[in-house]
């Protein structure tokens, strides 16, 4: 049985392979009539079956055929081939490996030729000798076709068993993979909040004053560090999701205290890069992970922020279909920006991990690489929704969080979260 | 001055914690270890007790039931990981009055501390 492992990584076909597993076998040429030979020699019923049982059950099977034919000679009479036949046939192939079959072939031939002559003569008839010689090679024939049939069925068999084994050992070295990286980002994570912490420390000046070039240097640790620290959180969610370690928490909520949350995170940042977070934030209760709906709104946002150079960012929620509290469907949280937005081939691939968009703003801001992906996987497994993109026709990205669950109370009016004095960059539809 | 006792396996995260802690004006000691914690605890009256709950010899847990069996009112502080799920229900429920999680913000600990203090 041959497995083709297709693996860039050296490393992982070794830990697929047993160590004693480790030859391939070697395929070499022979000619059909020493491949023949050769298969005739080493003939043998695949049964896994010790030596000794194998001959007894070979020997059992032989006398009994002998007794029938011995019984039935009258009905048979001539023909040896309705139970001394198959019985010779597959007790050879118990026997197995060459000499012993031939000589079982050899021995029924005579068997049946002692039989078949009643009184005892030395002449051999033409006849005689013509039937034992088609007898053994027809005996030859259909040993090799039951063998090789058997043979077949056996190997398949083993096939689907070594395979069923194969995945079994891949799923299991998956796993392993996710937990190794949960562990190992979380021991990441205890230095790395050292660094943070006490670049915090310096920067407070809690240690002694600084001077420009020194805060400015250790901004650039602390950026480093926040970054790296976002890297591994997400890489622990993503591992988490994947090795379906991921808890839900489903909570009952109202959605405009999480949007609220979020403006308030969000605006200072807007503000910082002078762009516009707009908000619409309509009162509806709702039953799901709180947390991790935040944490989807909350990449979508950063996102928008971070990929939009000048205008502004939009969130808006549209309630689903029904009024008043009477509502199904999905509840749709929409997030648009004026930024850059995604080009149709690169959305393509927008969800996939650490693909990099080749734009200035891409290379310039740079993500995890796991963000949307990420966000995808808590939208669809963690609060059963999806999300999608679509380009706004104007220029920007919009990215719709669709999310189902039971929706209890809506209210009427929603709240606006914006800065007062800003010119509304979206139509309204 | 108010004094605090920080049970904490990691001297640099105890070093990070003591920061703010000594600029609000509280006197902070330093237990390495659950055991130490625990005859500190015993021995000397403190205002409040900051317990990390991953301590490598003693469960934090554990020191914070011991406490309790002893010193019914110092309140406990649990500092928990962001990671680990569970931790903040079963500090609770071992007698804690509250908790900060790692990664341990030095800007907000001292209002979180604070606004736990006055619940209690």
């Amino acid at each position: 049985m041959k497995i083709l492992i297709v693996d860039d990584n050296a490393e992982g076909v070794n830990t697929l392979v047993k160590p004693g597993d480790a030859s391939p076998n070697a395929v070499t040429a022979v000619g059909p009539l020493a491949r023949f030979f050769r298969q005739w020699i080493s003939l043998e019923l695949p049964l896994p079956l010790p030596r000794p049982t194998r001959y007894m059950l070979a020997i059992a099977i032989f006398g009994a055929a002998v007794a029938v034919r011995f019984l039935v000679l009258p009905i048979e009479a001539g023909v040896g081939f309705i139970t001394f036949y198959p019985a010779t046939v597959f007790s050879a192939l118990l026997l197995g490996s060459g000499p012993g079959m031939v000589t079982m072939l050899l021995g029924s031939a005579a068997i049946q030729y002692i039989f078949m002559t009643p009184h005892w003569s030395l002449k051999i008839t033409f006849d005689q000798i013509l039937m034992q010689a088609i007898y053994i090679t027809s005996g030859t024939v259909i040993c090799l076709i039951v063998e090789q049939t058997f043979r077949r069925t056996m190997e398949a068999r083993e096939a689907h068993r070594d395979l069923d084994a194969a995945y079994a050992r891949l799923k299991d070295i998956d796993k392993l993979k996710s937990m190794f990286i949960a562990s190992m980002s979380h021991e990441l994570r205890t230095p790395l909040n050292s660094i943070i912490g006490f670049s915090k420390v310096l920067s407070n000046e809690w240690a002694g004053p600084l001077n420009d070039e020194q805060r400015d240097n250790l901004a650039i640790i602390s950026r480093a560090g926040k970054h790296l620290l976002g890297l591994i959180n997400d890489v622990i969610d993503v591992s988490k999701i994947e090795a379906g370690k991921m808890e839900i928490r489903l909570e009952k909520f109202d959605l405009a205290e999480v949007q609220s949350e979020l403006y308030e995170m969000m605006n200072k940042e807007a503000l910082e890069r002078g762009l516009v977070l707009k908000m619409e934030v309509p009162s509806c209760r709702m039953h799901t992970d709180r947390q991790r709906l935040s944490q989807c709104l909350l990449n979508l946002i950063s996102n928008g922020l971070k990929y939009t150079e000048q205008g502004s960012v939009y969130v808006r929620t549209l309630l689903p279909a029904g009024s008043g509290n009477d509502r199904t469907g999905y509840l749709l949280i929409i997030v648009e920006d004026t930024g850059i937005g995604i080009s149709g081939e690169d959305a393509k691939s927008l969800f996939t991990p650490f693909v990099r968009f080749n734009s200035r703003l891409y290379i310039k801001e740079k993500g995890t690489g796991l963000g949307l992906y990420l966000t995808k996987k808590l939208a669809t497994q963690v609060l059963r929704g999806d999300i999608l993109y679509e380009p706004r026709p104007e220029g920007g990205s919009k990215f719709i969080l669709a999310i189902p669950e039971t929706i209890y109370k809506v209210s009427d009016s929603p709240d606006i979260h914006a800065p007062e004095t800003t010119t509304k960059p979206f139509a309204r539809t | 001055m108010e004094k605090v006792l920080v049970i904490e396996d990691n001297p640099d995260n105890f070093r990070l914690i003591s920061y703010p802690l000594k600029r609000a004006g509280y006197g902070v000691e330093w237990a390495e270890n659950g055991l130490n914690g625990l005859k500190m605890v015993l021995a000397n009256s403190f205002h409040y007790v900051l317990l990390d709950i991953g301590l490598p010899d003693v469960d934090g847990l554990e020191v914070a039931r011991k406490i309790r069996d002893v010193e019914k009112d110092v309140p406990i502080i649990a500092i928990t990981s962001y990671a680990m799920a569970g931790d903040r229900e079963k500090a609770l429920a071992a007698g804690c009055n509250g908790y900060i999680e790692k990664p341990i913000d030095t800007e907000s600990i001292i209002a979180t501390i604070e606004a736990i203090l006055r619940v209690k």
